[in-house]
Parts: C-alpha cells; sequence; structure tokens
C-alpha cells in the first residue's frame, strides 16, 4: 500500500456518505457497503497484522468496483481501493474461480472469436453451449456478437501522434469504434497508430486476479512508455480502460513509470476538448438521444467531453445522466449468480431511458452497451461513432 | 469550454449558488472533492435558532430575530447578504423543492420546534411539507424506536420530551424480524420500507401499538426515494400522524434533499464533476482566470467568468486547520482570526471560535483583506461554511446561512461584471 493510501484511511470519519452511493447496498442488502469493507475493515486488518481473512471477506465478490464510493467521499478516501487489494485475497470456491478465470480473460474469448466470427456466434447461440456456460457458472443472457472488419489507416507522416488503444471490446465486438476513432483523431492532424498491447487488465482487477493483472500493466507499460518517449499521445475510447491506465495502473505500479504514462493517457473526446479542435460540422441533428456516463468516465474526473460535442454537434435534445450504474460493471452481470443483482442495479436506468422515450442511446463503454440494450431494447451506440458522421468532408 | 459560473463545492451552498446562475439561464458547472454535508445533516434548513447568541430561548421568529442581528452584527453573513436576499433565497428554494420532488414548507415568521433523536426540541424554519408536525401543540404522541435500528432509544427520547411538554409521552419497540446479518443504519432501513412486505409488516406492529390519532415519531427512515408513498400509507392505513426524527448519519432526510437537489441541478442543465479538489488556480490582476483538478497527474482546467467558492468549513474541508494557522484550501485567501488569537478567546462567550474562523467577505460576497477591507478577488463570491463571523452550531443558521448566501453568490456570480464595490 502506497503511504497516500495509507494517510488516506484516516480521513474517514465514517460518515457515511459512500454508504449511500452504493449501487450494490441499495439493491442487496446483505452487502455491507464501502465504509465497511473498506476503511473500517482495513484498519482492523492493520491493528490485526493483516494476516487472516474475515468471513466477511465474501462479500468482497460483490463489489462490481464501480467507484461511486470514491467520488462519494467528502474526505479523499477511496474505499473501492481497498475492496481490490483485498478481494484478490479470496479463495473463493473452485468452480467459481474458473468460471471468473473465463470472464477474466476475455481477450482470449475474444481472439478466438473475432477471428472466427460465425463459428463463435453459433456457438454462444447452440444450447449446448450455452447449458455448459450454465454450469461453470455465466449467466444465460446475450453475449457480445464476435466481428471482424479491417481498419484503415492513413499511412501519412505527421507532427502530432496518436497511438489509439482500442481495448477489448471494440477490437473484437464492435470494430466500427475503431474505425471511426482512427478517422476523428486523423480528421483532427493526427498519424495514428494502433497499440500492439492486449486487454487492459480491467477484467482481472475486478475478478481478484490482481498479481495477473499487474504483470499484463507491466508488459503494456513498457509498450506504451516506448511510444511516449517518441512523441506518441495514448487515446482511448473505452472509460474502463482509459481509468485503468490511469488509476488502476499507478495502484499496481506505485511509482515513476506509471505516473508518466497515465499524464500521456486521453480519452477521445478529453483531448478534442483539450485542443478545442473540431472537425465538424453540424449538419442535420439527431432529434433526441440518450447519454449514459459510465461509472468509469465518472471517475476520470474528466467530465463528460463527448456528451458535450454530441450536444453541440449532432443531437438537438440530449439527455446527460450519470445518476445511474447499469449494473453490468464489465463481468460481474455475466455470472450467474449476480445476473438477477446486475439487472436490479440497472433498473433505474433502464426505467428512466423507457420513460424518456428516446430511440437512442449513446454510451462510452462497451459492456454498458451490451446490458442497456439488454434491459430496454433501445438501440445504443458509441459517440464515436455518432460523431463520425458529422466530420467536415472537406479535409 | 467557457462556464458563465464555476461553482466549487456541492454542498447546500454550492448547490443554491448553482440554482440561482443557472435560474438566469447561465452555463454552470459545480466542481467538488465529494459529496456535502448534507448527507450527514437532518435536512432541516435552520435559519436563526437561538439569537441573541447566548440565549437560551429558542427564536420564534427568525424574520424579526433577523433584522435585528443585521443591525447588531454587520460582519455577520446574513449582513452581508440582507434581509431582502433572505427572503428571496427562502422563496426560490421552496419554489424549486416543489419542483424537485420533495416539497418544503415553512416561514421566515416562524420557526418550528423539532424533536431530535435524544427528545430535544430545536428550532428550524424550513422544512419538508411531510414534517409539518407540531410537536408542542400535538395530540398524544408515540415515541417509536425499530429494534433494528442502532443508536435511537425511544424510552430515552421520550422522558426528555416528556420533561419538557409537561405531558406524559408513551415510547414503544417495534421489532421488523429483518435479519441480513449485519448492522443495519438508517440508510438501509429506509432502503427496506421500500419494500411493500416489510412496510407491512411495520403497519401491523404499529397497529399493535395503538397509534390510532396520535403523533408517532419514528426515526428517519420511512424510504429513501419513495418516502411520500411510505409515510401516507401509514397514515392513512392507521389513521394517525408521522413525524419522522433526524438520525444519526447517514442521515436519510440530507440524503433525499442532497439527491433531488442534485438530479434537479442537472435536469436544468448544470455539470457536475464530483471527486477531486480544486487545487489549482490561475489568478491575475485580481481575478480568478481559471480553477483545475488535478487527476491522473495531470490539471484539468475549468475556465469561467466568475466562480462561487462553497467549499464548506473545518469539516468540509474547506478550511484546514494546520499548527499554527487555518487556510483556505481553493485561493489561500486570508482567514479572518489566527488560530493564536482563537486559542486566546476560546472561552469566548460568543461560541466556539473556530467555528467563527472563516474567509471575510464585503456586501457583495468578494472576499476581502480582513485588514484592509480591499477586495481580493473580484470574480469570486463567497458562500456557505467557508464564510467567517458566524457560529452556525450555536446559532442554528448552519443551512439557512448556506442557502442564502449560496444564492446571492450564484446570482451575483450570474451577473458578473463586478470591480470592487
Ligand atoms: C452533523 C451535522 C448536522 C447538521 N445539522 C444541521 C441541521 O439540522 N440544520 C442546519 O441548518 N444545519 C445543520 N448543520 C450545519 C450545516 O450542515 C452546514 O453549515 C452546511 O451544510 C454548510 O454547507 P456548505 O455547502 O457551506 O458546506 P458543505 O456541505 O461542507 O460542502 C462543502 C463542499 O465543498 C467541497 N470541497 C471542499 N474542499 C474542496 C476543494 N478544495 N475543491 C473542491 N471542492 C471542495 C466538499 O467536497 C463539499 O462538496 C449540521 C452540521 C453537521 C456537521
Ligand atoms: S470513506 Fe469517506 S464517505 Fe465513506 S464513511 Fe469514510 S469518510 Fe465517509
Ligand atoms: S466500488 Fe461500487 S460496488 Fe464497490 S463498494 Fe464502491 S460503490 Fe459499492
Amino acid at each position: 500500500m502506497s503511504k497516500g493510501d495509507e494517510r488516506n484511511l484516516d480521513h474517514c470519519l465514517k460518515c457515511s456518505t459512500c454508504h449511500t452511493q452504493c449501487p450494490v447496498v441499495a439493491n442487496y442488502l446483505a452487502f455491507p457497503g464501502p465504509k465497511q469493507l473498506g476503511p473500517e475493515l482495513e484498519r482492523l486488518r492493520l491493528a490485526r497484522g493483516g494476516k487472516a481473512p474475515f468471513e466477511i471477506d465474501e462479500a468482497l465478490n460483490y463489489c462490481t468496483n464501480c467507484k461511486r464510493c470514491d467520488i462519494a467521499c467528502p474526505h479523499g478516501v477511496k474505499p473501492s481501493y481497498y475492496n481490490i487489494k483485498n478481494k484478490a485475497k479470496l479463495k473463493g470456491k473452485s468452480l467459481n474461480k474458473f468460471r471468473d478465470w473465463i470472464l477474466a480473460h476475455n481477450v482470449w474469448w475474444g481472439k478466438i472469436g473475432s477471428q472466427i466470427p460465425s463459428l463463435t456466434n453459433f456457438g454462444l447461440k447452440f444450447p449446448l453451449t450455452r447449458l455448459s456456460m450454465g454450469l461453470v457458472g455465466v449467466a444465460n443472457r446475450h453475449f457480445p456478437k464476435y466481428e471482424k472488419k479491417k481498419v484503415i489507416i492513413s499511412k501519412e507522416k505527421k507532427e502530432k501522434k496518436a497511438l489509439y488503444y482500442a481495448g477489448c471490446y471494440a477490437s473484437y465486438n464492435e470494430p466500427q469504434i475503431i474505425q471511426a476513432a482512427v478517422n476523428i483523431l486523423e480528421a483532427c492532424g493526427y498519424q495514428v497508430e494502433l497499440a500492439p498491447a492486449a486487454c487492459c487488465g480491467t477484467p482481472m482487477v475486478s475478478n481478484g486476479l490482481l498479481e495477473e493483472a499487474g504483470k499484463l500493466a507491466e508488459k503494456n507499460t513498457d509498450i506504451f512508455l516506448k511510444y511516449i518517449q517518441q512523441g506518441f499521445k495514448i487515446i482511448t475510447t473505452c472509460s474502463s480502460c482509459g481509468l485503468a491506465l490511469k488509476e488502476e495502473y499507478a495502484h499496481m505500479l506505485p511509482g515513476e513509470k506509471s505516473n508518466r504514462l497515465r499524464k500521456n493517457i486521453w480519452d477521445l473526446f478529453e483531448i478534442l476538448d483539450e485542443e478545442g479542435i473540431l472537425p465538424f460540422s453540424s449538419s442535420q441533428k439527431i432529434a433526441k438521444a440518450y447519454y449514459h456516463v459510465p461509472c468509469h468516465l465518472k471517475a476520470q474526473g474528466i467530465g463528460v467531453p463527448a456528451a458535450n460535442l454530441l450536444k453541440a454537434i449532432a443531437i438537438k435534445e440530449l439527455i446527460i445522466e450519470d445518476s445511474y450504474c447499469c449494473g453490468i460493471s464489465g463481468t460481474y452481470g455475466f455470472k450467474k449468480e449476480k445476473y438477477a443483482l446486475s439487472m436490479a442495479i440497472g433498473g433505474p436506468l433502464f426505467q428512466d431511458i423507457k420513460e424518456s422515450q428516446v430511440p437512442l442511446v449513446i454510451t462510452d463503454c462497451g459492456t454498458c452497451k451490451l446490458q442497456i440494450e439488454h434491459g430496454t431494447g433501445v438501440t445504443v451506440n458509441h459517440p464515436a461513432v455518432i460523431l463520425e458522421n458529422y466530420l467536415k468532408k472537406t479535409q | 469550454m467557457m462556464y458563465d459560473v464555476v461553482v466549487i463545492g456541492a454542498g447546500l451552498a454550492g448547490f443554491s449558488a448553482a440554482l440561482a446562475a443557472s435560474e438566469s439561464g447561465k452555463k454552470v458547472i459545480v466542481v467538488a472533492q465529494g459529496m456535502g454535508n448534507l448527507y450527514s445533516a437532518s435536512g432541516y434548513i435552520d435559519f436563526l435558532g437561538y439569537y441573541p447568541t447566548t440565549s437560551s430561548k429558542p427564536v420564534l421568529n427568525p424574520g424579526k430575530a433577523l433584522e435585528q442581528l443585521i443591525v447588531e452584527k454587520t460582519d455577520h453573513p446574513y449582513a452581508r447578504i440582507g434581509k431582502e436576499n433572505i427572503s428571496r433565497s427562502f422563496a426560490a428554494f421552496i419554489k424549486a423543492s416543489r419542483e424537485m420532488g420533495l416539497p418544503y414548507t415553512g416561514s421566515l415568521e416562524t420557526n418550528l420546534l423539532m424533536p431530535t433523536a435524544v427528545g430535544a426540541l430545536v428550532p428550524t424554519t424550513l422544512y419538508p411539507q411531510s414534517a409539518e408536525k407540531d410537536v408542542v401543540f400535538s395530540r398524544e404522541i408515540v415515541v417509536v424506536g425499530i429494534k433494528e435500528l442502532v443508536d435511537f432509544y425511544p424510552a430515552y427520547a421520550a422522558e426528555n420530551l416528556e420533561r419538557q411538554l409537561g405531558r406524559k409521552i408513551r415510547s414503544v419497540w417495534v421489532d421488523l424480524g429483518l435479519n441480513v446479518g449485519r448492522e443495519l443504519n438508517s440508510y438501509d432501513l429506509a432502503l427496506t420500507l421500500e419494500k411493500p412486505d416489510i412496510r407491512n409488516r411495520l403497519i401491523l406492529k404499529l397497529k399493535e401499538a395503538d397509534v390510532q390519532n396520535k403523533l408517532v415519531l419514528i426515526p428517519a427512515v420511512l424510504g429513501v426515494n419513495r418516502w411520500q408513498e411510505v409515510i401516507s400509507e401509514i397514515e392513512e392505513k392507521l389513521q394517525c400522524q408521522v413525524l419522522e426524527i433526524p438520525t444519526l448519519p447517514p442521515s436519510v432526510m440530507g440524503y433525499r434533499l442532497a439527491q433531488s437537489f442534485k438530479l434537479y441541478l442537472k435536469k436544468k442543465g448544470v455539470e457536475f464533476i464530483i471527486g477531486f479538489p480544486v487545487s489549482y488556480v490561475k489568478c491575475t490582476d485580481r481575478r480568478c482566470e481559471e480553477v483545475g483538478i488535478i487527476a491522473n497527474e495531470r490539471v484539468k482546467k475549468i475556465k469561467g467568468y466568475n466562480y462561487c467558492l462553497a467549499t464548506g468549513g473545518i469539516l468540509g474541508e474547506g478550511l484546514k486547520v494546520l499548527p499554527d494557522e487555518i487556510k483556505e484550501q481553493v485561493f489561500n485567501l486570508p482567514i479572518k482570526k489566527s488560530k493564536e488569537q482563537l486559542l486566546n478567546d476560546f472561552f469566548n462567550s460568543e461560541g466556539q471560535p473556530l467555528s467563527h474562523a472563516g474567509v471575510m467577505v464585503n456586501d457583495n460576497l468578494q472576499p476581502v483583506n480582513p485588514q484592509t477591507q480591499a477586495v481580493i478577488l473580484t470574480n469570486v463570491f463567497v458562500a456557505g461554511a467557508t464564510l467567517a463571523s458566524y457560529d452556525p452550531f450555536v446559532e442554528k443558521s448552519g443551512n439557512g446561512v448556506a442557502l442564502a448566501s449560496g444564492y446571492k453568490a450564484g446570482v451575483l456570480a450570474a451577473k458578473g461584471g463586478f470591480s470592487d464595490e
């Protein structure tokens, strides 16, 4: 634990503000909540030398790592940090461990899937596969479709360089996002390269495979730093990848390297906002849409740059909502025992979307998209995919 | 992006400033380190409960007492705000509270005495409509404790109330039979009481306690979002009146106000970035040009024409107590009293001097130098517990000052174009 995090522990005044912001507490009363699982238990752990786990630790499995507690705390404590750290020490049932491993290695599924999309898509629908997934504890829900597509990138050398890190979801399930991001970056005058890095590690972190995630983080950091040294900015379009590179890596590998890394990680729309470049023209606006702010975007402290752009350029009436967690939290909602809870957490969001009577929802996070489509039946798109249509034609 | 008004702080003062600024159609952003103190406070908005501060008798007409205070204590935030602006903020809040679906009521001419968890009676001015019940002139009172809720003892509260009201007050325990394997707080209970089966259990137990035609005092756990439904169902089914008593944190009544207010502001187009302290500022020529939060080793700059500083007091972390001074955290504004002086008059009867410490302002709520009265930043307006020269706890004026000063700061920040006055 780094010095800062230890100090944070003393800042907890037990006001329970975080407790009231936890979407799991609101839907599953047995969950002790961030105050108790985080700072309170950590104090106890420190007092007892941090050895023996507590019975209550099992509950850590139910933390979705949404980080709503962290940003709510008036005193700068980050309860989710302790949750992640201590979740990694859990033993767990072996079957669930296997299932969590499968889900944590979504990149592995993704690779196979996108190589032969038709096979996987068929396989995931095939009853026997679904049954066996059920046996290992994967919820019977719609899985993302695997898709493969060639990305077209300009070879032209430019002063401004962007290394675009697409992340698993865009890479394997929705390559249109990659093309859209590349096109937008190029329109902003960037020379774009695709990052040769694999998964960011978020699924491993939330499934308690901290050690493995740490190794991955180290590997990725080295790759990114090489590019950073050559003047590249690292651009993400997935809120969870972005947060992992900015924050989670700094927890796993505290030090100079991760600090240098996080300074150079940008959300695509964050960098547009920062540079004040608007390569868009506001033609035919979409009448109405709903922008769901992913929890992991909220936790980045960059506001809602994509939504602000959408509002200015593409959408007449845009409802921007950050009050709700969609409930999927990456791989969480794919677990059989958490499926119902995950849908319950998303309930208020689904209801708000339905009541808004929008034909379109926009969000930056791939798994939020899956959950919202599953919960509402409304089409969900990535802001880059929408905004790409508004790029100025003359470039 | 350029904002018209940047509000720093997400407590009642910040929300009130954002409300005022957005009412005049301005582009507003609220930036805050975390949520404000409402989640710990009662949700009642006390304007002035005790005046003079040494008086032990509650103020019955806060409007009149305020007029007196404004004349007598020219440095007090209320004197800086002015009676007219206080009334304006009062009305604006009532209107907004109706629109946000959490209607508040009250009058600047009357304080209502509200029971606390220990059975004290404290004066308050603005309260949720559902709490408009007069304990003093009420019918028979029954204090109800809920077994699952620690830290509320109905007999103790009843005994204290009995003493003050001079009449017999009954107390009962009800057991909801909840067993979730952990200690429940008021927020948890409020969640469960939104479930029809558990609500019915409560109604059944209350029926057994014979509460018909009585005033039931019960800890504020009657629903987080659907409290109106829960309270009216109990009242209708049992033909009784229900008054919730604020609890220890997390305070459900404060939660309801904080959440509804925030959602309301969002629907009005106010943006929020919560979770990071403002830790960068750029000021030139007595103007604040931009502020910033440091997220991920990088400054995210937020630019506005005008700023409201509503970062709270020592508890809210807008003021920090260091070994030999008190510091204002964002702009490093001078603080009215040094701690040495404070310690010297620690036994001052006017109240706890630490809570008197804060940023001194002029009538435009611009920060001024305590010695020279010169304006330090012309486009920054200060509100809430960050202000100097009052004691919210002794006077019982915390949320009132936050609401009224926030509102005035928001109005002025929206207007803009200020120099010195
Ligand atoms: C336990 C308790 C109960 C109370 N009960 C009542 C009551 O019943 N009635 C009543 O009238 N009053 C009550 N009060 C007093 C009242 O709550 C306060 O006076 C009032 O809330 C102050 O509001 P504020 O907006 O000024 O500050 P706060 O609510 O403290 O808000 C400060 C905000 O600023 C943010 N902030 C701080 N530093 C920074 C920074 N550097 N950058 C960005 N943001 C920052 C904080 O995160 C927070 O969002 C109570 C107080 C306490 C402690
Ligand atoms: S972690 Fe923060 S919000 Fe949670 S109880 Fe502690 S101080 Fe309050
Ligand atoms: S990270 Fe989310 S789910 Fe986990 S304790 Fe915090 S608020 Fe609850």
